[in-house]
């Protein structure tokens, strides 16, 4: 794409540092602790002093102190290391559950949108049916029957997480579809495909990416549950709600082992929260224009 | 006193009196001037008209007056704004909740979106009612009929149980008009009443605001960007530009020896109906940024009289007769016939 | 070849709408189909008949319901027809199930803030536009841009800016300069200026002027408001609920009007003499529901001349080679039935 004038990198970075500048400060806090998640989840092998299936029998259930900063388990095991492993997986889980079924969940729900009439009558149709299910009562059934593990829970979710993308887009595309700019990409003659990709699509995703911010919460917190139910993650992987439930047996004993990795799954979705009021309000700013 | 009153040789008392009102809206660095020392006066009965385009800072004024900006990012400010020798900026919210509607009633552009669409048009005129005055749902709903009826909608008592999706844009306007008149109020503002409407539609409500006036001896307070209203409606009128009030005289005083650059740059802009024009002199540049004011005259950067002196300070008012004022030094000794077109 | 009618130059018409009716169904429900009903429907252009000569500009004025937006959005195939034909340079347009080529007709649109993709700076809009159509060859599109920005009177280096850091005259420049890229012959104006300041709309009317000038464009303006139609157009059609009242040039339109809803247009309209009206309204009563149409003349339930004989359609009365109105009391030089075309 050629513009009139291509901004040199001295710009580029100007403008970058104007636009965190002008983000609100619950946008700026959310990002700054994500990264902080994020990166510390990186580099967990550099950070974390033990390995996360290291056991060493003569430290069981010690409370924090300096050589294990979050205390350890009934197996001796750090619990710091356990969790920033176990951060790996519940991002990466988080991540995949969220935005693989966004990608599809948007695009159909944005052609549905564009489209109306008998397109829009069928996806709604299915998308009806899909929600209908009780999501748990379906992903439960599901490990049910293939087995515990992530790569079924993936299957389920891929099956039922896109209706609330689809919706959203479907909405927004809907409101998109009137402007004027729409028509006048449809009377320079565009195909179809482009409007609603280039066109359309940009403009009619504020409500889905905000969405994703709480989903991708949400989906931590589901297979957190499930592997507490013991449906999920199989020990001894490491994982934030399998560590929960390993250490509600010792819940008076060593409060620690429960209670920090469910203060990681506070914090990391304190800050998709955060970051999700922080977008809506700067994509509401920059659809509408400051008022 | 105000400058206008004494300008004007007026001995009344105006109903309100506004002295040097500023309005800024500020959120971290950023701020906007929406208004700067705008003093104008309205007297009973009389018809003032507020001329402006978009960003003039005309519809900010009138909310201030009313006190509906929400004061967090809005900072209001005056050395007076009386009504009916009350100070509006002391007075607190309870007093302030008497003032509207029933002293002062505001009617707004778009009458689609102003009422509210889930209530009949009776419910709503009938809350307004039974708000002012301690009488029954059905004493409010006759009233309301009664209201309906002055404003013009036929058949009445049968209507008045519709919904607003079931009206025209010019009926909306004038249960609008009537919820407005349910207070008594001494004073109308009319935030471009007629903008959203037909061209045949707005004639007949402009005629149904007169008479009302008319009969009531209300005040009215008529904000428009389209001249040919003001010319037709109004006593006297302001002139805005960029927040500031740049001429002020009688409707006659404006539309026949117009002063500011800006007000004869307006009024060459509007296409005449009776002749054909062969180039229109339109005004070149855009409106300012409001955020970007400097100190001196606003209208600097796309006047064709500009002189040094217009950016260095604040304008102040020149008086051409009393009670016509201009905020331009160039105004008093130029001849109008050499003001230069834009020959783009 | 389906043979057209020529202009009075004998030239073959650029635009050409013969007996064109657009109807919109409400939705069609189970229900409706279920017991047989046949579903509402209604008729926002009922029998229209124009041509615009290669060059010319044809004003198209109405007020709400009048259909002529209608008329502008089916020009360019973005409703269907429901009978009628649409010809373009005398080709039918039916084979293209009635959708012109992008390249011949375009269209600017109306909301200055909708009208622009708000993610994109506005150069690459117009850089995509002329990527698609191949107008220029790759290595030309950056100049080629700068050269439109140039010809609709913007500089250059607002290229690169968004939509929400224009104001609401430059994007329509951008609007337009969009519509130009393709080089089209035809362009419809779909009220262009009605949402713009007084003073940027007469940059903006200009600009169409000397455009027009330049590029011997033919245009198709859609306006509701009559002034600046007399500004820019040379005929003029005024409608009202879907059918075609008057046409003429401008100046017969605009000085000597014959159809009574033409007049009672042109006196509603506020003149710029500061004299405060005492009148009553021109027209009284609500435009009729567009479900709910008046048999025989249309305008005959609000027409100060109305008689029962009005419960017919009137005739299309010529009352000069260009002059047509459709009225049983327009003054008679030469009667036609409205069923024969009228060719020189």
């Amino acid at each position: 794409m050629t513009v009139a004038c291509i901004p040199s990198a001295r710009i580029f970075s100007t403008s970058v540092s104007r636009e965190v500048g002008s983000w609100s400060t619950s946008l700026k806090i959310g990002c700054a602790l994500l990264l902080l998640i994020v990166v510390s989840a990186m580099f967990a092998p550099l950070i974390a002093g033990y390995g996360p299936d290291f056991q060493n029998f003569d430290a069981v259930l010690q409370r924090p102190t300096f050589s294990h900063l979050l205390g350890t388990d009934s197996l001796g095991r750090d619990i710091f290391s356990r969790v920033l492993f176990g951060a790996r997986l519940d991002l990466q889980i988080g991540f995949i559950a969220t935005y693989v079924p966004a990608i599809y969940g948007v695009l159909i729900g944005a052609l549905a949108g564009y489209k109306g009439g008998k397109v829009d009558t069928v996806v709604m149709g299915v998308l009806n049916i899909a929600m209908a299910f009780p999501f748990l009562v379906l992903i439960i059934g599901i490990l049910a029957i293939l087995g515990p593990g992530i790569q079924n829970i993936y299957i389920s979710v891929f099956l039922v997480a896109w209706t609330m993308y689809a919706r959203l887009a479907r909405a927004d595309m809907m409101v998109e579809r009137t402007k004027d700019y729409m028509t006048a990409a449809r009377v320079l003659g565009f195909p179809t495909r482009r409007i609603i990709l280039r066109h359309g699509l940009p403009n009619a995703i504020s409500s889905s990416i905000v969405f994703s911010t709480s989903d991708f919460v949400l989906n931590i917190l589901l297979v957190s549950g499930l592997s507490f139910l013991g449906l999920g993650v199989q020990p001894p992987t490491p994982e934030w709600g399998a560590m929960i439930a390993e250490g509600k047996d010792f819940l008076f004993q060593a409060w620690w082992i429960c209670t920090m990795p469910g203060l990681a799954v506070v914090l990391t979705g304190t800050a998709l929260s955060l970051i999700g009021d922080g977008l809506a309000q700067r994509l509401g700013e920059r659809h509408h224009g400051f008022v | 006193m105000t400058t206008d009153t004494i300008c004007s040789g007026s001995n009344r008392l105006p109903l309100l009196d506004v002295v040097d009102l500023t309005v800024v809206f500020g959120n971290g660095g950023r701020h906007v001037v929406a208004n700067h020392c705008v003093s104008v006066s309205v007297a009973a009965g009389e018809t003032l008209g507020i001329v402006g385009e978009s960003g003039s800072g005309k519809s900010v004024f009138c909310r201030a007056l009313l006190r509906l900006l929400p004061t967090p990012p809005a900072r209001i400010s005056a050395r007076h704004l009386t009504f009916q020798g009350q100070e509006l900026l002391q007075s607190s919210e309870r007093e302030m909740r008497r003032i509207r509607g029933q002293g002062i009633a505001m009617i707004f552009q778009n009458p689609m979106s102003s009422l509210n669409p889930v209530w009949t048009i009776g419910d709503q005129i009938g809350e307004v009612l039974r708000l002012y005055k301690r009488i029954d749902r059905r004493a409010a709903q006759g009233g309301a009929i009664a209201l309906l009826d002055k404003v013009g909608i036929a058949s009445a008592a049968r209507r008045v149980n519709e919904y607003p999706f079931q009206w025209s844009g010019g009926m909306l306007q004038r249960a609008m008009i009537a919820m407005a008149l349910a207070g008594e109020p001494k004073m109308i503002l009319a935030d471009e009443p007629t903008t959203a409407l037909d061209v045949t539609i707005q004639d007949q409500i402009l005629s149904l605001l007169m008479d009302l006036q008319r009969e009531t001896g209300m005040a009215l307070v008529l904000v428009s960007h389209d001249m040919g209203i003001i010319a037709e409606t109004c006593d006297r009128v302001a002139v805005m530009y960029a927040g500031r009030i740049v001429e002020l005289g009688s409707t006659s005083e404006i539309f026949n020896g117009p002063a500011h650059p800006y007000t004869i740059g307006l009024l060459n802009s509007v296409i005449p109906l009776d002749r054909t024009v062969r180039r229109l002199a339109s005004i070149p540049g855009q409106p300012p940024d409001l955020t970007l004011l400097g100190v001196g005259c606003a209208f600097a950067e796309r006047c064709s009289l500009v002189v040094d002196n217009c950016s260095k300070g604040p304008i102040p008012f020149h008086q051409i007769t009393p009670g016509h004022l201009v905020a331009c030094p160039m105004a008093l000794n130029r001849d109008q016939s050499s003001l230069p077109v834009d020959k783009r | 070849m389906i043979e057209s009618n020529t202009t009075s130059q004998g030239a073959v018409p650029r635009i050409e709408i013969d007996r064109l009716t657009v109807e919109f169904g409400t939705r069609r429900t189970f229900l409706h189909a279920l017991l047989g009903r046949r579903h509402p429907t209604v008729r926002a252009v009922d029998d229209v008949s124009l041509t615009i000569a290669p060059g010319e500009t044809l004003g198209l004025v109405g007020e709400s319901g009048s259909g002529k937006t209608t008329i502008g959005r089916t020009l360019l195939g973005l409703n269907p027809v429901t009978g009628g034909r649409l010809r373009f340079d005398g080709r039918d347009l039916a084979s293209q199930n009635n959708r012109p080529l992008p390249r011949d007709v375009q269209m600017v649109f109306q909301d200055p803030y909708g009208s622009l993709n708000p993610r994109l700076p506005v150069a690459s809009v117009l850089a995509e536009v002329l990527r698609f159509h191949k107008i220029v060859s790759r290595s030309s599109i950056d100049s080629e841009v700068r050269r439109l920005l140039e010809l609709v009177g913007m500089s250059p280096t607002l290229g690169d800016r968004r939509p929400r850091n224009l104001s609401g005259g430059q994007r329509q420049r951008i609007g337009l300069a969009r519509a130009l890229a393709v080089r089209p012959s035809f362009l419809v104006l779909d009220e262009p200026v009605a949402a713009l300041d007084l003073s940027i709309q007469a940059q903006v009317v200009n600009l169409l002027k000397d455009l027009r000038q330049e590029l011997g464009l033919t245009m198709l303006f859609i306006a509701h408001e009559l002034s600046v139609v007399r500004y820019v157009a040379d005929r003029v059609a005024v409608m009202y609920l879907g059918r075609i009242v008057e046409t003429g040039t401008t100046a017969e339109v605009f000085e000597q009007p014959r159809h009574p809803y033409t007049q009672s247009l042109l006196k509603s309209i506020p003149r710029l003499v500061p004299e405060k009206r005492h009148r009553q309204p021109v027209i009284a009563g609500e435009i009729p529901s567009p479900f709910d149409i008046p048999s025989g003349c249309r305008f005959r339930s609000r027409c100060p001349l109305a008689t029962e004989l009005c419960a017919i359609e009137p005739p299309e009365v010529r009352l000069s080679l260009t002059h047509t109105a459709a009225c049983h009391f327009a003054q008679p030089l030469m009667e036609h039935s409205n069923k024969e075309s009228f060719d020189v």
